[in-house]
């Protein structure tokens, strides 16, 4: 290549063609960088940190099965219960913390304390009315209450005359919570809460043809469909049971004998105020044969409070979790 | 003058400039294609949000009791679940979907995704290590697949849901695939088995 006029162009294209290599390749590491930055920024702060609260929930729900269940298959005094309650905590623990560390997470649950209460039910299946022991339509449950959990009653719609309504009625010195259950003129099943706070609230259900319809009131569900009556107003406040009265409250029946069917309630509340004394009171029963027609109360566990404590390499939570399956939010 | 060579060197040159060129590019192009957020099936995205997907269906379906009831729709006699054709568990669940609320959920979430899912439930045997039953099973997942998993309580005194979805027996060794893994002392521990039920999820 003698005698070109630009001797060197050749090295000049070289050298651009080089110094473009040498960018383009910059650009890829900032690209890189740019994207490691963002696929960073798609993963939650501290990797696992969700997982601590989401077993904490199962823990929870797992005791809460064993408390109902303690509960359910009581026959004898509080020290079974306890009893029967700690070994399944103990149980859970064992079993859930050998399933736990194959996902490479140390758990512990163990068990503290509990809070002990009476559950007041009316569980015989021939559908009694919801009147007292001796008869009365309208009669005082208990007094003296600090909280409700568990209240569910099924109601034999076929055998209940609703058209005058049946009223569950909650109430301390000044205030007054209560929940009325009316048959509709179109026979649909109406639920109205008044609460001290705000105005009443209404829901009604279709129960045309059905034969039984269950309310959860604790949990706000009324004919297997949710109830905003018996959980929030519109504006977002708390209508759930015994809300706005103050932590030691009386819950009555009124006009019980309007409705039929069975009811179970767990109370946290001493057996004094029970009140068997009086001529309006539920019967108490120690073993399960003698369930019979009327109502009757029994020893239960109302709370359980566990430890929980979560470990894995990134992230250890501790705290303790009071386990009162059914219980409205405080 | 110039001499008749020029020409050729000079398109010689711009050849070998434009290879260059090309090399550089490729070069850079292939430094840039991977990135877990790339629009494919393994994007890190996706993977969130399927895990997400998964972890509230489960909570969901913990809450309703539908979970607890799917785990319990167990044919004893046949030792299989229910509507589950031959084999103990659920294939082609898109197909015949059984009468259950979870499987049902699974497929609406899923199913017209192009998201194939396996549920496995782990127990407690009695000897203290654990055991899995299939109750969905479509393949083998891949690479890119994400679980999710939910631990439920079984009481003595559960029952076994039957086809038609009402309660049947109690739940005993002889009639379910979990046994009372309970260690006891008294005889009225009311815990049965602690079942972790997993959900794994991938884009097919």
């Amino acid at each position: 290549m003698a005698n070109i006029d630009g001797e060197d162009r050749g090295q000049i294209i070289l050298v651009a063609a080089f110094i473009l290599a040498v960018s383009f390749v910059v650009l890829a590491l900032v690209v890189n960088s740019a994207i490691f930055t963002e696929n960073l920024a798609t993963r939650g702060d501290v990797a696992g940190s969700s997982d601590a609260l989401e077993y904490r929930h199962e823990a929870e729900q797992s005791v809460g099965a064993i408390v109902r269940s303690t509960n359910a298959n009581n026959n004898t005094d509080q020290s079974y219960l306890r009893e029967n309650a700690t070994q399944s905590v103990d149980n859970i623990k064992m079993m859930g913390g050998y399933q736990q560390s194959e996902l490479g997470r140390v758990v512990n649950v163990t068990y503290k304390s509990e809070t002990m209460g009476y559950r007041i039910a009316q569980d015989n299946s021939t559908d009694r009315s919801y009147t007292s022991y001796q008869n009365a339509p309208t009669w005082k449950l208990a007094e003296d209450i600090d909280a409700t959990r568990d209240f569910r009653m099924r109601i034999n719609w076929t055998e209940s005359d609703l058209n005058s309504p049946f009223v569950v009625d909650l109430n301390d010195s000044t205030e007054s919570w209560n929940m009325t259950v009316r048959e509709s003129a179109t026979d649909e099943i109406q639920v109205e809460v008044d609460h001290p706070s705000s105005p009443s609230r209404t829901c009604e259900r279709d129960v045309t043809g059905q034969e039984t319809v269950t309310i959860d009131v604790t949990d706000g569900v009324v004919a297997d469909e949710p109830c905003p009556a018996l959980t929030r107003a519109s504006d977002g406040t708390a209508m759930w049971l015994g809300e706005g009265l103050s932590s030691s409250y009386t819950i009555e029946f009124q006009d019980g004998d309007e409705i039929a069917g069975t009811y179970s309630m767990v109370l946290d509340v001493s057996e004094a105020d029970i009140d068997p004394a009086a001529a309006t009171h539920v019967e108490e029963i120690s073993q399960d044969e003698n369930i019979s027609d009327p109502p009757y109360y029994t020893d239960a566990l109302y709370s359980v409070v566990v430890a929980y404590k979560y470990r894995t390499h990134a992230v250890a939570y501790e705290t303790a979790i009071d386990v009162a399956p059914g219980e409205t939010p405080a | 003058m110039v001499s008749g060579g020029r020409g050729q060197a000079i398109t010689l040159e711009a050849v070998t400039a434009a290879l260059l060129m090309v090399a550089a590019v490729t070069f850079a192009l292939q430094i840039t294609a991977v990135t877990p957020l790339s629009a494919s099936t393994s994007s890190q995205h996706l993977e969130n949000q399927l895990e997400a997907s998964g972890d509230g269906l489960l909570a969901a379906n913990a809450d309703s009791g539908a979970l607890k009831e799917a785990v319990l729709y167990w044919n004893g006699n046949q030792v299989s679940f229910h509507q589950s054709s031959d084999r103990a568990f659920y294939q082609s669940v898109g197909d015949a979907p059984p009468n259950n609320e979870f499987i049902a959920s699974l497929e609406r979430t899923f199913g017209d995704r192009n998201i194939a899912y396996n549920v496995n439930v782990y127990y407690q045997t009695s000897s203290g290590g654990t055991a899995r039953q299939r109750m969905v099973d479509q393949g083998n997942p891949s690479d890119h697949a994400i679980s999710a998993s939910r631990t439920i309580a079984l009481a003595d005194d559960d029952r076994l849901v039957k086809q038609d979805g009402t309660l049947g027996e109690q739940i005993s060794e002889a009639n379910f695939y979990a046994p009372d893994a309970s260690i006891t002392s008294g005889d009225g521990e009311p815990l049965y088995n602690l079942l972790r039920v997993e959900v794994v999820a991938w884009r097919i």
